[in-house]
Protein backbone atom coordinates (compact mmCIF):
# COMPACT_ATOMS: atom_id res chain seq x y z
CA UNK A 1 0.00 0.00 0.00
CA UNK A 2 1.10 3.59 -0.52
CA UNK A 3 1.52 6.11 2.27
CA UNK A 4 -1.43 8.18 1.08
CA UNK A 5 -3.63 5.10 0.92
CA UNK A 6 -2.55 3.84 4.37
CA UNK A 7 -3.24 7.22 5.94
CA UNK A 8 -6.57 7.77 4.20
CA UNK A 9 -7.73 4.31 5.28
CA UNK A 10 -6.63 5.01 8.85
CA UNK A 11 -8.44 8.35 8.89
CA UNK A 12 -11.59 6.62 7.72
CA UNK A 13 -11.41 4.08 10.54
CA UNK A 14 -11.04 6.96 12.99
CA UNK A 15 -14.15 8.68 11.68
CA UNK A 16 -12.55 11.55 9.76
CA UNK A 17 -14.43 10.85 6.55
CA UNK A 18 -15.58 8.26 4.08
CA UNK A 19 -13.28 7.33 1.21
CA UNK A 20 -14.72 8.38 -2.10
CA UNK A 21 -17.36 10.54 -0.47
CA UNK A 22 -15.65 13.30 1.56
CA UNK A 23 -12.20 11.73 1.98
CA UNK A 24 -9.96 11.45 -1.07
CA UNK A 25 -6.48 10.40 -2.11
CA UNK A 26 -4.25 12.75 -4.14
CA UNK A 27 -7.03 14.62 -5.94
CA UNK A 28 -9.17 17.51 -4.77
CA UNK A 29 -12.74 17.46 -6.04
CA UNK A 30 -13.67 20.95 -7.14
CA UNK A 31 -17.32 19.96 -6.90
CA UNK A 32 -17.09 19.51 -3.12
CA UNK A 33 -16.92 22.32 -0.58
CA UNK A 34 -16.22 19.99 2.35
CA UNK A 35 -13.52 17.37 2.00
CA UNK A 36 -10.31 15.90 3.35
CA UNK A 37 -7.54 14.96 0.90
CA UNK A 38 -4.32 13.04 1.52
CA UNK A 39 -1.44 13.89 -0.83
CA UNK A 40 1.90 12.07 -1.03
CA UNK A 41 4.96 14.33 -0.73
CA UNK A 42 8.61 13.61 -1.44
CA UNK A 43 9.76 13.60 2.18
CA UNK A 44 13.38 12.77 2.89
CA UNK A 45 15.77 10.41 1.10
CA UNK A 46 15.67 6.75 2.18
CA UNK A 47 18.10 5.78 4.93
CA UNK A 48 21.49 4.94 3.43
CA UNK A 49 22.19 1.89 5.60
CA UNK A 50 18.92 0.47 6.88
CA UNK A 51 15.85 -0.51 4.89
CA UNK A 52 13.96 2.54 6.00
CA UNK A 53 12.00 4.86 3.73
CA UNK A 54 11.05 8.37 4.82
CA UNK A 55 8.25 9.65 2.63
CA UNK A 56 6.01 12.51 3.65
CA UNK A 57 2.37 13.27 3.19
CA UNK A 58 0.13 16.28 3.31
CA UNK A 59 -3.43 16.57 4.61
CA UNK A 60 -5.68 19.26 3.18
CA UNK A 61 -9.00 20.06 4.80
CA UNK A 62 -11.65 22.12 3.06
CA UNK A 63 -14.84 23.25 4.75
CA UNK A 64 -17.17 26.15 4.05
CA UNK A 65 -17.19 26.87 7.79
CA UNK A 66 -13.83 28.16 9.05
CA UNK A 67 -14.23 26.80 12.59
CA UNK A 68 -15.27 23.36 11.35
CA UNK A 69 -12.23 23.22 9.05
CA UNK A 70 -9.95 24.30 11.89
CA UNK A 71 -11.38 21.79 14.35
CA UNK A 72 -11.14 18.99 11.79
CA UNK A 73 -7.51 19.57 10.87
CA UNK A 74 -6.55 19.94 14.55
CA UNK A 75 -8.29 16.66 15.26
CA UNK A 76 -6.45 14.95 12.39
CA UNK A 77 -3.13 16.35 13.62
CA UNK A 78 -3.79 14.93 17.09
CA UNK A 79 -4.75 11.58 15.58
CA UNK A 80 -1.63 11.21 13.46
CA UNK A 81 1.11 13.04 15.32
CA UNK A 82 3.40 10.77 17.35
CA UNK A 83 2.18 7.46 15.99
CA UNK A 84 5.07 5.13 16.89
CA UNK A 85 5.80 1.53 15.84
CA UNK A 86 2.37 0.94 14.39
CA UNK A 87 1.25 -1.10 11.40
CA UNK A 88 -1.22 0.68 9.13
CA UNK A 89 -2.75 -1.47 6.41
CA UNK A 90 0.18 -3.87 6.82
CA UNK A 91 2.90 -1.20 6.52
CA UNK A 92 5.23 -0.80 9.52
CA UNK A 93 5.48 2.86 10.51
CA UNK A 94 8.35 3.49 12.91
CA UNK A 95 6.85 6.91 13.47
CA UNK A 96 4.66 9.61 12.05
CA UNK A 97 4.99 13.19 13.19
CA UNK A 98 3.64 16.58 12.16
CA UNK A 99 6.20 18.92 10.62
CA UNK A 100 4.39 21.99 11.87
CA UNK A 101 1.01 23.27 12.98
CA UNK A 102 -1.76 23.49 10.38
CA UNK A 103 -1.52 26.50 8.09
CA UNK A 104 -4.53 28.37 6.73
CA UNK A 105 -4.33 28.68 2.95
CA UNK A 106 -7.25 31.07 2.76
CA UNK A 107 -10.59 31.04 0.98
CA UNK A 108 -10.87 29.04 -2.21
CA UNK A 109 -13.42 29.64 -4.95
CA UNK A 110 -14.83 26.40 -6.31
CA UNK A 111 -17.60 25.64 -8.76
CA UNK A 112 -20.46 25.88 -6.32
CA UNK A 113 -19.24 28.50 -3.88
CA UNK A 114 -16.40 29.40 -1.58
CA UNK A 115 -14.67 27.31 1.04
CA UNK A 116 -11.85 27.50 3.60
CA UNK A 117 -8.68 25.49 3.23
CA UNK A 118 -6.08 24.27 5.73
CA UNK A 119 -2.92 22.26 5.16
CA UNK A 120 -0.61 20.24 7.39
CA UNK A 121 2.46 18.17 6.53
CA UNK A 122 3.80 15.00 8.12
CA UNK A 123 7.04 13.01 8.05
CA UNK A 124 7.25 9.24 8.38
CA UNK A 125 9.73 6.42 8.72
CA UNK A 126 8.69 3.12 7.23
CA UNK A 127 10.47 -0.14 7.96
CA UNK A 128 10.55 -2.31 4.82
CA UNK B 1 51.29 0.22 34.40
CA UNK B 2 49.78 2.19 31.55
CA UNK B 3 51.04 5.54 30.34
CA UNK B 4 48.78 7.97 28.60
CA UNK B 5 50.56 10.40 26.30
CA UNK B 6 49.45 13.25 24.11
CA UNK B 7 47.54 15.01 26.84
CA UNK B 8 49.22 18.37 26.12
CA UNK B 9 48.34 18.17 22.44
CA UNK B 10 44.76 17.25 23.32
CA UNK B 11 44.46 20.16 25.74
CA UNK B 12 45.92 22.55 23.16
CA UNK B 13 43.45 21.33 20.57
CA UNK B 14 40.53 21.59 22.96
CA UNK B 15 41.55 25.17 23.76
CA UNK B 16 41.75 25.95 20.04
CA UNK B 17 38.37 24.28 19.57
CA UNK B 18 36.84 26.38 22.33
CA UNK B 19 38.11 29.59 20.73
CA UNK B 20 37.15 28.87 17.13
CA UNK B 21 34.15 26.53 17.01
CA UNK B 22 31.52 29.20 17.58
CA UNK B 23 32.62 31.32 14.62
CA UNK B 24 33.06 28.29 12.34
CA UNK B 25 29.61 26.92 13.15
CA UNK B 26 28.03 30.31 12.49
CA UNK B 27 29.89 30.72 9.19
CA UNK B 28 28.96 27.24 7.99
CA UNK B 29 25.32 27.76 8.99
CA UNK B 30 25.30 30.95 6.97
CA UNK B 31 26.88 29.17 4.00
CA UNK B 32 24.37 26.34 4.32
CA UNK B 33 21.41 28.71 4.47
CA UNK B 34 22.63 30.41 1.30
CA UNK B 35 22.98 27.06 -0.45
CA UNK B 36 19.48 25.96 0.64
CA UNK B 37 18.06 29.21 -0.72
CA UNK B 38 19.92 28.73 -4.00
CA UNK B 39 18.64 25.15 -4.27
CA UNK B 40 15.12 26.29 -3.44
CA UNK B 41 15.25 28.97 -6.13
CA UNK B 42 15.88 26.27 -8.74
CA UNK B 43 12.51 24.80 -7.74
CA UNK B 44 10.48 27.98 -7.20
CA UNK B 45 7.58 28.44 -9.62
CA UNK B 46 8.03 31.37 -11.94
CA UNK B 47 5.27 33.34 -13.57
CA UNK B 48 6.28 36.96 -13.05
CA UNK B 49 9.49 36.37 -11.05
CA UNK B 50 8.00 38.12 -8.02
CA UNK B 51 8.04 35.02 -5.80
CA UNK B 52 11.71 34.35 -6.53
CA UNK B 53 12.52 37.96 -5.66
CA UNK B 54 10.94 37.41 -2.25
CA UNK B 55 13.37 34.67 -1.16
CA UNK B 56 15.60 35.53 1.76
CA UNK B 57 17.83 34.04 4.42
CA UNK B 58 18.89 35.52 7.73
CA UNK B 59 21.10 34.68 10.64
CA UNK B 60 22.52 32.91 12.36
CA UNK B 61 20.94 34.26 15.50
CA UNK B 62 21.30 32.80 18.97
CA UNK B 63 18.17 31.34 20.51
CA UNK B 64 17.48 29.21 23.57
CA UNK B 65 18.10 26.11 21.44
CA UNK B 66 21.42 27.38 20.06
CA UNK B 67 22.09 29.10 16.76
CA UNK B 68 19.41 29.27 14.08
CA UNK B 69 19.24 30.45 10.49
CA UNK B 70 16.05 31.32 8.68
CA UNK B 71 15.41 30.62 5.00
CA UNK B 72 12.09 31.66 3.55
CA UNK B 73 9.94 33.67 1.23
CA UNK B 74 8.00 36.84 1.94
CA UNK B 75 9.47 38.07 5.19
CA UNK B 76 6.34 38.96 7.09
CA UNK B 77 7.39 42.43 8.16
CA UNK B 78 8.14 43.46 4.58
CA UNK B 79 5.03 42.38 2.69
CA UNK B 80 1.42 43.24 3.46
CA UNK B 81 -0.76 40.29 4.36
CA UNK B 82 -3.12 40.76 1.39
CA UNK B 83 -0.16 40.60 -1.01
CA UNK B 84 1.33 37.36 0.31
CA UNK B 85 0.92 34.16 -1.67
CA UNK B 86 4.06 32.08 -1.06
CA UNK B 87 2.42 29.69 1.43
CA UNK B 88 -0.53 28.64 -0.79
CA UNK B 89 1.79 28.24 -3.80
CA UNK B 90 4.14 26.13 -1.66
CA UNK B 91 1.38 23.97 -0.20
CA UNK B 92 -0.89 23.37 -3.20
CA UNK B 93 0.81 20.22 -4.39
CA UNK B 94 -1.92 19.47 -6.95
CA UNK B 95 -1.04 22.58 -9.00
CA UNK B 96 1.26 21.94 -11.93
CA UNK B 97 3.66 24.78 -12.75
CA UNK B 98 5.28 25.30 -16.14
CA UNK B 99 8.45 26.33 -14.27
CA UNK B 100 9.13 25.09 -10.76
CA UNK B 101 7.03 23.10 -8.33
CA UNK B 102 5.10 23.19 -5.06
CA UNK B 103 7.14 22.37 -1.95
CA UNK B 104 9.97 24.42 -3.42
CA UNK B 105 11.46 25.17 0.01
CA UNK B 106 10.61 22.00 1.94
CA UNK B 107 12.09 19.73 -0.74
CA UNK B 108 15.26 21.87 -0.86
CA UNK B 109 15.70 21.57 2.91
CA UNK B 110 15.17 17.81 2.79
CA UNK B 111 17.57 17.36 -0.11
CA UNK B 112 20.23 19.40 1.67
CA UNK B 113 20.07 17.27 4.85
CA UNK B 114 23.33 15.37 4.28
CA UNK B 115 25.25 18.46 3.14
CA UNK B 116 24.08 20.27 6.27
CA UNK B 117 25.43 17.50 8.48
CA UNK B 118 28.74 17.66 6.56
CA UNK B 119 28.96 21.44 7.07
CA UNK B 120 28.46 21.10 10.82
CA UNK B 121 30.88 18.18 11.02
CA UNK B 122 33.46 20.17 9.03
CA UNK B 123 33.20 23.11 11.46
CA UNK B 124 33.94 20.84 14.42
CA UNK B 125 36.78 19.01 12.67
CA UNK B 126 38.53 22.23 11.60
CA UNK B 127 38.15 23.68 15.08
CA UNK B 128 39.91 20.62 16.50
CA UNK B 129 42.80 21.13 14.10
CA UNK B 130 41.62 18.71 11.44
CA UNK B 131 41.12 15.60 13.58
Amino acid sequence: MTVESDIATYLQTKGHGTLGSDLFIAFIRDSSLNQVVVFPTAGRAPHKVFDVRRPGFQIRVRNENYSTARTKIDSIRSELHSIVNTALSGTDYAYIYANQDPVYLGKVRVGNGETNEFSINFSTEIKD
Amino acid sequence: MTFVTGDKLLIARLNKYKKTVDARIKQNMKNGAGQIMALSLTKTPEKTGELRDRAYFEGPVKSVDGYAVEVGYEKLAHIKEENRYAVPVHERTEVHHKIGQAKFLEDAVNEFEDEWKDLMSDAHKKSMGGI
